[in-house]
């Protein structure tokens, strides 16, 4: 059965890249959230294997959206996707708890392992 | 970054520019003295934290068509696709500029969303501290990417300090 992902990214762009590389994979991507907002609210409905979230985005910030999810879900997979890829927000990803981050630009070779690794799917 | 040497943030913004529209769509630019054409489109934001700036990026919208179709791998785009590919692309750029100057200086920001224009649109700021990289693409679409600082006030800085 295929593990379900849901994106996390206000830019269609952005979840249409993550879409193609997944397509003939075993994850699948189960739903779109445009904010952070959406992500908690559609959390407990989707039950996702692992959420791919972005940081820049409106209203609340992917950080602390992945901050608020993790202490209502701290068994939640959230990997971090984002070109704001430097220490601070690096470090701060680590400290809330999230299981990786993926620096767009990105690519399949990039993608997959950090997700397989997320989720602790070695034989994905 | 408003301390920062004018050259260090031209190697960064420079640097990040060619290699991510390079990556992305694999469109070579070329660091050229050009004029955009009639027809362009602008990309626009402002860091904020602890440096403040705007960065603002011009190009003919022939240059933005044909990125967002290597990136889509379609024929045909729609305005839409052009729009949200153009902010997405300058967003990674934004991302990847922050990165860059936080390991040459410590100092971290953030910037807002992207925002899209069609046609030009220059951020106000008579008095302000202006960078202004040219670019040629391989199919000679041209752009313009706009590094500016915001001038402050004698009195704004007897204030901040």
């Amino acid at each position: 059965m295929s593990k379900k992902i849901m994106v996390v990214d206000d830019s269609r762009m952005a979840q249409l890249q993550l879409q193609k590389i997944l397509d003939d994979t075993d994850y699948q991507v189960a739903a779109c959230c445009q904010s952070g907002e959406d992500a908690l609210r559609m959390y407990d409905e989707v039950k996702p294997d692992l959420v791919t979230m972005d940081i820049l985005m409106p209203g609340m910030d992917g950080l602390e959206a992945a901050r608020l999810l993790l202490q209502e879900h701290p068994d939640a997979n959230v990997l971090m996707v984002s070109s704001l890829a430097y220490d601070d927000t690096i470090n701060e990803a680590n400290s809330i708890g999230t299981k990786g981050f993926v620096y767009k630009p990105f690519d399949r070779d990039q993608l997959l392992p950090a997700i397989q690794h997320a989720i602790g799917d070695a034989n994905a | 970054m408003n301390s920062l040497p004018q050259c260090e943030v031209q190697n960064v913004l420079d640097s990040v520019m060619r290699d991510i529209t390079n990556r992305v769509a694999n469109i070579q630019l070329c660091k050229k003295d050009s004029v955009l054409s009639n027809n362009i489109c602008t990309v626009h934001t402002v860091f904020e934290g602890n440096y403040h700036a705007s960065l603002t990026l011009c190009a003919d919208t022939s240059l933005f068509i044909r990125l967002t179709k290597n990136v889509m791998q379609e024929e045909k785009v729609a305005q839409k696709d052009i729009e949200d590919f153009s902010k997405e692309y300058f967003n990674v750029i934004c991302g990847q500029v922050v990165a860059h100057l936080f390991e040459d200086t410590h100092l971290s920001s953030r910037f807002q969303i992207p925002t899209f224009y069609v046609g030009q649109h220059l951020p106000d700021g008579q008095n302000d501290s202006r960078l202004v990289l040219r670019y040629t693409s391989n199919c000679n679409e041209c752009a313009q990417l706009i590094y500016q600082i915001p001038f402050l006030s004698k009195e704004h800085c007897m204030d901040e300090n």
